[in-house]
């Protein structure tokens, strides 16, 4: 199964978490491999942690923007056992604008739990060649949590009803 | 084109400059282990100065891929490359900065920046299990010069014995009329733990003379509990780093005994 077999997939269960700019904490978002044991976020970073099941399995997704700056992260990964594997990172950062993903093609039963960037991944559109939105959001708006909690839950697949303000902000919406 | 005005243009060919609410945001032509360009924020003007700082992941991503900053020879190279750029960095929220640039320092300063975080990106060469392996490497090789000058035979990777294949040291050295000592690299706790085993094993079980050596890194390499027990159970638990030397020849007396290695 690949990564575009969850995005497209039946979703249950979904649940949006509060926002937070405290520490990210191994419970949140876990990465044994890793030292800490937890996804590297700093406190300048604003952060919402939801859940949802698909395909028979649970995951979770990871919004968070930068509290100064114009950069974005939303990522995706499957809760395995006490780990989480990541299947997908969307990011965007205005110092080379332009959204991007970096994700693995292959099966996601072949990534290894724990990782950032596990063997594979790729960025996508590599730094450098054409990107199709170039902007964060569209002119005028800056992001809140409002907004980047649908960026993260439109690129994941997951249904959401969003106000008019929020349709008017991103640029693919 | 002369060559100057070439060289010029390379290097600004990657460089992108944007402007946002909060400043600018100026992209390098360097790629980081992600793929994404280095990119450097100037914050401002406030006051007439600017800020400059990273997108507060540099050392987060840096300290996930196992080269902890908080440690003692990292911190320090930290603080030393700091330094030479004359940044700094905030360890509560996690950014790297360089404040107070007036306007006309402004594109010097992105360029040093720029340098810093390219050679922050390098710090993942530090990682552990990088590090973990010069360690190993030195230690090894530091044993085979030492043990060659003595024409002392050495195995590697294989059990002392039948009777304890269970458990194999990094280095067998097989002295002339000694007892064979069994050599570990600890570059974890459960290699440790393996080596009290077989201590225990050839002393208590199989009853074959044998010593059993570990070398760690550093003092703090490993967890203080497992530390203490290791150094009382095995016949010597020498640290590495900043004693390489006394390290090799700690081994050499327990290879061939305080007389023979003071003849040497």
């Amino acid at each position: 199964m690949r990564v575009g077999s969850i995005i497209k997939g039946h979703k249950a269960n979904i649940s949006a978490g509060p926002w937070s700019e405290e520490k990210l904490r191994s419970k949140d978002f876990p990465l044994l491999k890793k030292k800490g044991r937890v996804y590297p976020v700093t406190r300048r970073w604003r952060w919402q942690i939801s859940s949802f099941e698909a395909v028979g399995r649970k995951f979770r997704v990871m919004a968070s923007y930068h509290s100064l700056l114009p950069e974005f992260m939303a990522v995706l990964a499957e809760d395995v056992g006490q780990d989480c594997r990541i299947l997908a990172r969307w990011e965007f950062h205005e110092s080379h604008g332009g959204w991007h993903a970096h994700s693995c093609c292959e099966d996601i039963d072949k990534q290894t739990p724990g990782l950032v960037k596990t063997a594979g991944t790729v960025r996508i559109p590599a730094a450098g060649t054409y990107h199709r939105h170039r902007n964060l959001l569209n002119e005028g708006y800056d992001m809140n949590d409002k907004i980047a909690t649908a960026i993260a839950f439109d690129l994941c697949g997951l249904p959401q009803n969003y106000d008019m303000f929020v349709k008017s902000a991103v640029p693919w919406f | 084109m002369v060559l100057k005005e070439r060289i010029c243009e390379a290097f600004c060919e990657g460089v992108q400059v944007s402007t946002f609410k909060g400043g600018l945001a100026v992209s390098t032509s360097y790629l980081n282990a992600a793929g994404d360009r280095i990119g450097v924020y100037a914050l401002g003007p406030k006051n007439g100065v600017y800020k400059l700082v990273d997108n507060a992941l540099t050392v987060a991503f840096i300290e996930a891929e196992g080269a902890p900053l908080n440690s003692g020879a990292r911190r320090e190279t930290l603080n030393a490359i700091l330094a030479q750029h004359g940044a700094a960095y905030d360890d509560e929220m996690g950014e790297v900065f360089m404040d107070d640039i007036s306007e006309a320092d402004l594109p010097k300063a992105i360029l040093e920046f720029s340098a810093l975080l390219l050679r922050l990106n390098d710090m993942l060469l530090m990682t552990t299990d990088r590090v973990k392996n010069a360690f190993e490497d030195d230690v090894k090789e530091a044993i085979r010069t030492e043990m060659d000058k003595r024409h002392i035979r050495i195995v590697e990777d294989q059990p002392v014995s039948e009777d304890l294949k269970e458990i194999i040291p990094d280095m067998v050295i097989l002295p002339n009329g000694r007892e064979p000592v069994a050599l570990f690299v600890a570059t974890s706790e459960s290699r440790l733990w393996q080596a009290m085993h077989l201590r225990l094993l050839a002393g208590y079980v199989k009853h074959t003379p044998l010593s059993v050596v570990a070398v760690l890194e550093a003092d703090n390499s490993l967890s203080q509990k497992v530390r203490v027990l290791a150094d009382n159970r095995l016949d010597a638990l020498p640290r590495y780093r900043n004693g390489e030397h006394d390290t090799i020849q700690r081994i050499v007396r327990l290879v061939v005994g305080n007389e023979a290695a003071s003849l040497h």
